[in-house]
């Protein structure tokens, strides 16, 4: 259950930023999500429209953005995507953590494992001007 | 923080980029430095409830406690049973009570770190909750990782849980004599491992009776493998 734990860090994240912009309303939210993380995207979503609930962010429009992995090759220093293979026993694709160029099996992980908030696009009351939202 | 600001009206677009694991893995580096300073190995033990994580850990602090000071960190929702069991063995052990989350984290790990002489250890186990699915998410700051399965969980662990591999050092396969009776072809086990991560460390263990610890522990780095 750490989608809700995370989508609690976002909704966190969002609120105190549109706060500090001294924002009246989110009105829409953009995620990435990497491949490699632990969470479903579906589930994270429904946390957070949960967790924005009664804010600011009530009606704001989300959009999640999967960023595929990325790894990098120790030997020969070549940087690509992960190479996904289809277990056809369990109608399942498998991710093969090697390199696509020498097959060495010393890689890194260089992206699509994180979680970013990346924008947010909020309203915000001028000084002296009647309410806006 | 870059901000956009329109010609007119009051609609803003804030650029974040912020990350929400980033402060994780800021703790988990400070916490590998400071057992760095006290040359103190730690290994992350990952699995699920019943799969021999706690068993691993006992046979492993018999077999090196002669020549190594050990400690471990037990991370559970609640209960210290790990924690005894882990002290009956003969390690110091600092219990980690969740509460109700499914991992541990940067932050947990340096509290219990402060709770531990690391002065005067040479290898630390952390003994993560009881699953593979959250704790991938949250280094903790160890300098290995783990990731233990056992035969009775059935034959497609790997399979279902390929991403767990992504950056473990070393795959225990437990219960192996337990094997025939489940009907679990350990060689699959390996052959699936071995498609996800080609090359990896995979070592047939029986927790019970201390088969294939010696050879874990070679692997990991805490013996000198005759």
């Amino acid at each position: 259950m750490h989608e809700a734990s995370i989508a609690h860090g976002i909704v966190e994240t969002v609120l105190r930023n549109a706060d500090l912009q001294k924002a009246c309303r989110v009105e829409s939210v953009e995620l990435e999500v990497g491949e490699l993380t632990f969470l479903n995207i579906e589930q994270v979503t429904f946390w957070i429209r949960n967790g924005f609930e009664n804010t600011i962010a009530q009606n704001a429009t989300l959009t999640v953005r999967s960023v595929p992995a990325k790894i990098q090759c120790r030997r020969c220093h070549f940087t690509g995507p992960v190479i996904m293979k289809d277990h056809a026993m369990v109608h399942y694709t498998i991710p093969v953590l090697t390199c696509s160029q020498c097959r060495d099996s010393h890689v890194d992980i260089v992206e699509g494992k994180d979680v970013v908030v990346k924008q947010i696009r909020i309203e915000r009351q001028s000084q002296g001007e009647q309410k806006r939202c | 923080m870059k901000t956009v600001l329109p010609d007119d009206g009051e609609i803003l677009d804030i650029e974040l980029e912020e990350s929400l694991l980033a402060k994780n893995r800021d703790l988990a580096v400070k916490n590998k430095a400071l057992l760095d300073r006290h040359a103190v190995r730690a290994i992350d033990i990952l699995g699920s409830i019943g799969s021999g994580k706690t068993t691993l850990i006992q046979q492993m602090v018999r077999l090196l406690s002669k020549d190594s000071r050990i400690a471990a960190l037990a991370g559970d929702l609640t209960t210290t049973i790990d924690a005894d069991r882990i002290r009956e063995a003969g390690a110091e052990v600092v219990q980690i009570n969740t509460g109700k989350e499914c991992h541990l984290d940067g932050h947990l790990v340096s509290k219990a770190l402060n709770e531990l002489d690391l002065s005067g250890l040479d290898i630390l186990f952390i003994e993560n909750v009881g699953n593979l699915i959250c704790p991938g998410e949250f280094p903790v700051g160890a300098h290995q990782r783990m990731v233990v399965v056992s035969v009775t969980e059935g034959p497609y662990m790997i399979v279902k849980h390929p991403y767990i591999l992504a950056e473990a050092s070393a795959l225990a396969i437990n219960k192996i004599d337990l094997a025939a009776a489940m009907e679990v072809d350990v060689k699959r086990l390996i052959q699936d491992a071995h498609t996800v991560r080609p090359g990896l460390p995979v070592v047939p263990i029986n927790g019970r009776t201390g088969q294939g610890i010696p050879e874990l522990a070679g692997i990991l780095g805490l013996t000198n493998p005759a």
